[in-house]
């Protein structure tokens, strides 16, 4: 294979030139160095004859792949496609190949994909995750790559990257439910060592308390993953707990979709007999029966952020340090109304 | 000892062993390792592990054309089925050493070919495309560079290309089957893209199912979705209803679709599965969420992406291994959006 491949030289000798003026031509930082009519011949020629850049020569010498790396704990979790999608926009407009890695949050495969993609001389590494302390921003900082991260979770405050408005969101749900009438509110919250399932359960605390809501330590579950088996565990708890609450605050769709389940099959309906809402905005909340409440997150415009972040980064390595704030949207659909006066 | 990047080099280990350069290299390449003295090969093996010594593949990919790194690119990292496949891939190559290098091509045929032509600059020792939709140029490049080939999801009638797919016309003619025998004879059809394999074999699979089963066809029981998307699945259904031909049970090519169509039915007063038994296709987390639970057709995404990892490792540890084509069957799971056809003189 590799004496098949078409060289400078073999360019070169076509047109009748110095291999390093076809080199100049081929590199468009050089190219004005050549005469138009010459770059139009080198680059018909280089074209007709099949010439394909040696990136793994190139990257040698530049130390640069034109490679980043997308890193999220669970492609199956259908609230990172979209964000992935977003960044990639933005990377292969810019002229960079995007490539993805499914970590499962899985600290042995984390160190190997670094170590790999460091290798081959990657770029920068994009991290959506929550984790706290993620070996991958240490593994990136020992290396030198540089890195954005999708929430202010992770590692310390010298990293660039995105940092969610959960407040914003979590103030707005409570008072979206407190406007229909709900006084007696549960709430369901995420694994709490996950920075972000921790931030967003301050969050949803607080707007309860600003908005002079009591809550009882019966009426806080926590979900130790995001699925909606969680989510129905976490109703069923609350529920022998304490059996008066009008609505659940839900710090996922996920939660939201099981304890709706869970509720059917227990005789009950939402929202007549108890409103529900979920957090995220993932697309099945659209469609499910009845369609959820939810505060949705700009998932496509996180991930154009994250890319654009690392856009800036490459460009200028040591320019200060930018944390985005993304506010989310109340989405207001069947899951949640008045609660019935029993 | 370091240098740029904390990289260990050969020559760090040669200064450490005490011994040349070319000694180290030949002991930590394992095809040359018996030209040296096996203490001397032991100790140069215990002083790399100690440095943290690792080979750079970039350097070495130059010299063998070998990088350890396999190329996987997908259509659409949203549509479930393939994120699980990617899970089967990943945890078959990683498990075998193989670096996988994930690509999301979002069904766009200059994409797919960038993003190939990109991974075969960066010298990936393989690759598994995963597509609905064959771009005869990508595979005609890839077969001229000799570069080790695996489709999954898309068929495509090339004898010389290992592929792993699924046999949508077995799931469609499971589901059509199901249905007959619940005593619906009036089914509604929602096709998924045609431009894909797995739309028309399922599209074909059904008519063909139906045809066996001596269910009538009729054109104004089809609708033709342009994506597997709950938009469409929404629209299809209301072009099914506005139709104004009677059924009593809907097909879909895709639990998304199916999805799509849950509000409309209700909209329009009919109840699942009471008045109308829903189906869907692909077995996706939709499934048990949607309320009543669908009936769809399971089909074994990540032993699939499992099993074209294993296919293209053995074309990589053994070139002359034979082509391989894998046909993977689905299975029907039925769950409470489908049910026996309400009696007749019963009110619709």
């Amino acid at each position: 294979m590799g004496s098949e491949r078409v060289t400078l030289k073999d360019i070169a000798e076509k047109v009748g030139v110095h291999p390093s003026t076809v080199s100049r031509v081929l590199n468009p930082a050089t190219r004005a160095m050549v005469s138009p009519e010459v770059v139009e011949e080198v680059t018909e020629t280089a074209r007709a004859l099949g010439y394909r850049p040696n990136p793994l020569a190139r990257s040698l010498k530049t130390q640069s792949s034109g490679i980043v790396g997308i890193f999220v704990p669970d492609l199956t979790n259908p609230l990172f496609p979209e964000i992935v999608r977003g960044a990639e926009t933005v990377l292969v407009e810019a002229g960079y190949t995007p490539v993805l890695a499914n970590t499962k949050n899985d600290r042995d495969r984390k160190l190997m994909l670094v170590d790999h993609l460091k290798q081959r001389l990657i770029d920068g590494i994009i991290v959506v995750s929550g984790l706290r302390d993620d070996p991958l921003i240490e593994a990136c900082r020992q290396n030198e790559i540089p890195v954005i991260v999708s929430d202010r979770g992770i590692g310390a405050g010298d990293i660039p990257g995105l940092q969610m408005d959960d407040d914003f969101g979590m103030r707005a749900m409570v008072s979206h439910l407190q406007d229909l009438g709900h006084r007696e509110i549960a709430l369901v919250s995420g694994p709490q060592r996950l920075a972000t399932s921790e931030s967003r359960h301050r969050a949803a605390l607080g707007a309860l308390a600003q908005r002079g809501i009591a809550i009882s330590e019966e009426r806080i579950a926590f979900c130790e993953d995001f699925s909606p088996e969680a989510g129905r565990q976490a109703f069923r708890t609350l529920m022998e707990g304490s059996p008066n609450i009008t609505a659940i605050l839900t710090a996922n769709d996920q939660y939201a979709i099981g304890a709706i389940a869970e509720m059917y099959e227990m005789g009950m309906t939402c929202p007549g007999d108890m409103s529900v809402t979920g957090y995220n905005g993932i697309r099945h909340t659209r469609w499910l029966k009845p369609p959820i409440t939810t505060i949705e997150l700009p998932k496509r415009q996180m991930g154009m952020k994250m890319a654009s972040l690392m856009l800036d980064r490459l460009a200028s390595p040591a320019g200060k340090i930018e944390r985005a704030v993304i506010r989310p949207t109340l989405v207001v659909r069947q899951s949640t109304a008045s609660p019935l006066r029993k | 000892m370091n240098n740029r990047r904390g990289h260990v080099t050969l020559k760090d280990i040669a200064a450490v062993v005490g011994v040349h350069t070319s000694t180290v290299s030949r002991v930590l390449n394992p095809s040359r390792r018996t030209m040296v003295s096996s203490e001397i090969a032991e100790k140069i093996v215990a002083v790399a592990e100690e440095l943290g010594y690792r080979p750079n593949p970039l350097a070495y990919g130059l010299k063998t054309n070998r990088t350890g790194s396999i190329g996987v690119v997908v259509p659409d990292i949203a549509n479930p089925v393939f994120p699980e496949t990617v899970q089967g891939i990943e945890d078959v190559l990683i498990d075998a050493g193989y670096m996988p290098i994930l690509s999301n091509s979002e069904h766009k045929a200059e994409r797919e070919m960038h993003i190939v032509e990109n991974m075969r600059a960066q010298h990936v020792d393989g690759l598994i495309i995963a597509s609905g939709s064959p771009h005869v140029a990508v595979l005609m490049a890839c077969k001229e560079d000799g570069i080790p080939l695996v489709l999954i999801h898309r068929t495509w009638d090339d004898p010389e290309i290992s592929a792993v797919s699924y046999d949508d016309s077995l799931g469609a003619r499971l589901m059509i089957e199901h249905l007959a025998s619940l005593g619906h004879r009036d089914i509604a059809y929602i096709a998924g893209p045609l431009d894909s394999s797995g739309g028309r074999d399922r599209y074909f699979g059904t008519k063909e199912a139906a045809k066996a089963c001596n269910i009538e066809i009729d054109d104004r029981l089809f609708a033709f979705a342009d994506a597997n998307t709950e938009e469409e699945g929404e629209r299809c259904c209301r072009e099914l209803i506005f139709n104004g031909k009677k059924f009593t049970a809907l097909v879909t090519a895709h639990d998304s679709l199916a999805a799509g169509c849950v509000g409309v039915l209700a909209e329009n007063g009919l109840s699942v599965p009471e008045d109308i038994s829903l189906t869907g296709y692909s077995d996706t987390s939709y499934a048990a969420m949607l309320t009543p639970a669908l009936t769809s057709i399971r089909v074994p995404y990540y032993e699939g992406g499992a099993e074209a990892a294993r296919l293209l490792i053995d074309r990589l540890q053994n070139p002359d291994a034979p082509v391989r084509r894998i046909r993977i069957s689905p299975e029907l799971v039925v769950r409470q959006s489908s049910a026996r056809k309400a009696p007749p003189g019963e009110p619709r």
